[in-house]
């Protein structure tokens, strides 16, 4: 389980989340929406422990993202708004293979669990080609590949659909979806109304205040946080 | 860059074979060599070495021409010199020209026959010892990889700022407008950077506690074709 304790957070004199609580169990699809600038990066970026909180807590599992950094890396997986800012390598199989090095695994288990990814998105096919040479759909695919290889049990997606054509947009639901099937926790970010019908839970934020968590908002709280259908 | 650096073709032979340590090792060792070598008939014995070299690697002369002519001009401009201002040397210039020709073709060998993954990760291995000084290998061979992964990229961020300001009357050839160029291109670059750099923190990124998927192994192969370099840096000395 996930649980953030009255997270502050503070840039310079500007406090990008004011008192911020909330669980996250296991198996949970959960969205949060809000417009730009309204604290969703910044929450999301606090559940891996890519930022440290000001004032409150951010639990993981038990363990404090102020003091366990790689085992809650190792939890929190992270699927960036554009992929090309995640690929880290030219070519496909090494980028996968990228976070299973990082954690020292034996390299005949990265070759095994690589190729295993590979299948489950069905892109073996790409493993030898240059990144640079893919289309962004594909693009993401690897992305998301490098982050479900090293089996993360809370997999954050950062508005993955923002620029997304609506079948690439599909696919990656159908992706999520299996995903959370498989018994991942899946944390979406969006300001897309319409991606809120593929999840279990939404969280309005509104300037950096959760105004919202619950199965549906409502068009007025919806409103209330610049979210227009 | 494409030229130098993304011309390997995959094909089975002895020297696409070989471990990437070797061969940059050799690579470095041979250039050395090169010029060290004063006579003529040193220069050809070495480059009928380089020749069989090239077929062994089943090298295409075309492939070898690409990377040749981008760099004739470079030649040509040492040729002038000689040529403008000591004429009674030009024996020694086309010497030059020759020891240049035959490192674009070692080089040339090199990309041909190693990927550039191998080659970075050859690389990262050898730089190992360094760690004494506080050189960090993986890093060096991280930032090495984003560097090549990134140029396309930048060129993309370039033109996309190009076009933007292009389309609302702007010129490359005022001052003005360059500065505003690179700072927008800059600004890119650094967003860039910080999203990758998190990228990377999220995967767990470290440079003491890692592994690698890709093992270099060490064979028969690598010490025949270093017992063939050395007797022949000892023939031709």
């Amino acid at each position: 389980m996930i649980e953030v304790k009255a997270l502050y957070q503070k840039f310079e004199d500007n406090v990008i989340l004011h008192n911020i609580s909330l669980k996250i169990v296991e198996g949970d699809f959960l969205a949060v929406i809000g417009h730009n600038g309204s604290g969703k990066t910044t929450l999301i970026k606090h559940l891996n422990g890519l930022l440290l909180p000001s004032k409150g807590k951010v639990i993981v599992d038990n363990l404090d993202t102020k003091k366990s950094s790689v085992e809650i890396k190792k939890k929190v997986g992270m699927i960036f708004q554009n992929p090309e800012d995640q690929l880290v390598y030219s070519i496909v199989e090494e980028d996968i293979a990228f976070g299973l090095e990082n954690l020292g695994l034996p390299p005949a288990q990265i070759r095994d669990k690589v190729d295993a990814i590979l299948k489950q998105l069905h892109i073996s096919k790409l493993a030898k080609e240059n990144v640079n040479n893919l289309s962004f759909g594909q693009k993401q695919l690897v992305a998301l590949a490098g982050i479900l290889v090293m089996e993360p049990k809370y997999v954050v997606f950062d508005e993955p659909t923002t620029v997304l054509d609506p079948v690439n947009r599909e696919n990656l639901f159908k992706v999520m979806q299996q995903v959370n099937r498989r018994g991942a926790t899946v944390i979406l970010v969006t300001n897309n109304l319409g991606d809120l019908k593929f999840v279990k839970r939404v969280i309005v934020l509104n300037k950096g205040k959760k105004i919202f968590d619950g199965a549906k908002p409502s068009k007025r709280t919806l409103e209330k946080a610049d979210i227009y259908a | 860059m494409r030229n130098l650096l993304g011309q390997f073709q995959e094909k089975k032979t002895p020297v696409h074979a070989l471990d990437p340590r070797i061969k940059i090792v050799l690579v470095l060792l041979l250039s050395i060599g090169i010029f060290a070598l004063n006579t003529t008939k040193a220069m050809t014995l070495a480059s009928l070495g380089m020749l069989f070299v090239l077929i062994i690697a089943q090298m295409s002369p075309i492939t070898l021409l690409r990377n040749i002519l981008p760099l004739s001009y470079f030649l040509v401009f040492i040729i002038a010199m000689y040529l403008l201002f000591s004429p009674e040397k030009i024996q020694e210039g086309m010497l030059t020209i020759w020891r240049f020709m035959l490192l674009i073709v070692l080089s040339s060998i090199l990309t041909f026959s190693t990927t550039i993954s191998d080659l970075i990760y050859g690389l990262e291995k050898l730089l190992t010892p360094l760690r004494i000084i506080g050189v960090s290998p993986r890093n060096v061979s991280v930032m090495i990889s984003t560097t090549i992964r990134f140029i396309p990229l930048l060129t993309y961020e370039a033109n996309a700022v190009r076009d933007a300001q292009e389309s609302r009357g702007a010129s490359l050839h005022k001052p003005k407008h360059i500065a505003a160029f690179v700072s927008s291109l800059l600004m890119r670059t650094f967003r860039r950077a910080s999203n990758l750099a998190d990228a990377m923190g999220s995967r767990c990124y470290n440079d003491v506690n890692y592994s690698h998927m890709k093992q270099l192994r060490f064979s028969l192969r690598d010490s025949i074709a270093i017992l063939i370099v050395a007797s022949a840096m000892v023939v031709l000395r």
